[in-house]
């Protein structure tokens, strides 16, 4: 088992290990994305009380789950990358707090698009948007500081420093968002966004949100892949790799 | 061990004095943040002391990243940061005493100066000791976190806005449980559980934002 | 067809020009690094 997370941490041998999964992600990703949405988007019964905008959720939903979860996934390897400087975890947490950015921003504009119809503005100062928007500032904080540092081994070690002390935070700043939220909420009329579902609406979100799981798995590898490339550009066997393709 | 901590932050202080417009910097950038609100907004009474606990929090988050810079900045260039760690003391305590000797350089100015932006914004008297609080309290926290910010963007050139984008969002608490309890004070109920909120946050700041900061400034020496 | 419809397709939309696009950019730019180091291997 250790011995193969150690070959794992070798970027050629993680470079042939995940391109050999590749098809299979991109294969799981489409088949699941294609059931889940015509489930969601077709079969599934409309909602009684907020119609069919509702059937945002079914992205809405995953795209919020997927922004948590991929920083959680940041920081453990922020933390494996500075504890055990392994190459392939620095690679990890860059490529995260992109992909993770982008889960955010669409979990943001998708509650927003949801929110309209619903309750009647793109915008509140709604707990859990804040906390969205905010988890959107602290992915930009690790994105830019990644950026801004030439050296990219330096670059990938501040910014898993900056995700662990982002995930510390993450659970203070959500209660104190939350409880700041409580204090301040008009009495707005809200639906809550998942009153204990039906099991004909609830199956297609656990679908789509397997199928976001997968999606993020798929292009986390495209894009380590990329970088391992990139980053051992002088080594032998990427140019070996390049010149027999 | 308590003679080191103590050394070091005199020596801060004493550079500190040595450089003595750095010192008042901040703490006129803060007022003028201050005067900037009733101007932008409106000079209207009511108005005001509503707005004003955030104004004061928000401006105080914004001085005290500005200053924060100077923490590390030049013991960075001139190569001191690396002594901390040949010490034979642990570089956790020394940077706890850089930082205590940054916030008295920083933190101890808003403290004398906050009653006073108070009445500028007619926060009425009986929420003034909340407030001296909150800052007595928050600021510390301020400077732990903005430590750690800095000594990640130590080895940039012209850092001062990624440091903000950093920082900024790790600050949201302590605005929200520092301003919340000024204005349950300003309404005149108990604001001592916010206060406790604040407290608690101090600890744990002081117990992990020193090794964040040792840790960061390890990687921005490599 | 209701009005809220627009609403669905908009959020549809975003999120599936976002996620396709992610693919194709990272495989787009796997092709462009492969076409440098070729290069550099020619010199």
């Amino acid at each position: 088992m250790w011995a193969w997370f150690h070959k794992l941490s070798s970027p050629k041998y993680y470079y042939e290990w995940a391109g050999k999964w590749l098809p299979w992600l991109a294969g799981i990703t489409v088949i699941l994305m294609v059931v889940g949405l015509y489930w969601g988007l077709v079969v599934a019964p409309t909602d009684y009380q907020q119609g069919e905008s509702y059937r945002i959720i079914y992205i809405h939903v995953p795209s919020a789950w997927m922004s948590m979860f991929v920083y959680v996934v940041m920081a453990v390897a922020g933390f494996v990358a500075l504890v055990w400087k392994t190459k392939i975890s620095e690679i990890v947490v860059s490529e995260c707090a992109v992909i993770g950015a982008m889960f955010t921003a669409l979990a943001l504009i998708t509650g927003m698009l949801w929110g309209k119809p619903t309750w009647g503005t793109y915008w509140t100062w709604d707990a859990r948007l804040t906390s969205e928007l905010i988890l959107l500032f602290l992915y930009f904080g690790v994105i830019a500081l990644y950026s801004s540092i030439e050296d990219k081994r330096v670059a990938a070690k501040a910014a898993s420093m900056l995700a662990v002390v982002g995930v510390v935070n993450i659970p203070i700043i959500h209660f104190s968002v939350t409880w700041w939220n409580s204090l301040h909420q008009p009495n707005m009329d809200i639906i809550s966004e998942n009153p204990s579902m039906d099991p004909s609406m609830l199956w297609p979100l656990l679908v789509m949100a397997t199928a976001f799981k997968i999606y993020f798995v798929w292009l986390l590898f495209i894009r380590i892949r990329n970088e391992i490339i990139s980053r051992e550009r002088t080594t032998n066997w990427v140019r070996k790799l390049i010149a027999e393709s | 061990m308590l003679s080191a901590l103590i050394t070091i932050i005199r020596r801060d202080l004493l550079v500190a004095f040595r450089r003595r417009s750095e010192l008042v910097n901040p703490i006129l950038f803060y007022v003028i943040v201050i005067t900037l609100f009733p101007l932008g907004v409106s000079p209207d009474h009511e108005f005001l002391s509503k707005l004003a606990p955030g104004v004061v929090w928000v401006a105080a988050l914004l001085a005290a990243l500005i200053s924060m810079e100077s923490i590390f900045r030049q013991d960075f260039d001139d190569g001191s940061v690396e002594q901390l760690f040949l010490s034979q003391h642990p570089p956790t305590l020394l940077i706890l005493g850089k930082v205590i000797a940054h916030w008295l350089i920083t933190g101890l100015p808003m403290l004398v100066i906050v009653p006073l932006m108070a009445l500028l914004l007619y926060i009425p008297e009986q929420a003034i000791p909340t407030l001296f609080l909150t800052v007595l309290i928050g600021t510390p926290i301020l400077s732990l976190i903005g430590a750690i910010g800095v000594a990640l963007t130590a080895g940039l050139r012209g850092g001062g806005v990624l440091l903000g984008l950093l920082v900024l969002p790790l600050y949201i608490p302590v605005l929200i449980f520092a301003s919340a309890a000024v204005s349950t004070a300003i309404e005149g109920l108990p604001s001592s559980g916010h206060l406790a909120m604040l407290g608690s946050g101090l600890i744990l700041a002081l117990i992990l934002a020193p090794l964040a900061i040792s840790a960061s400034l390890k990687i921005s020496m490599n | 067809m209701d009005g809220k419809w627009m609403f669905v397709w908009g959020s549809y939309g975003v999120a599936f020009v976002a996620m396709v696009f992610s693919v194709v950019f990272a495989s787009r730019r796997k092709k462009k690094l492969a076409r440098e180091i070729e290069e550099s291997l020619e010199e």
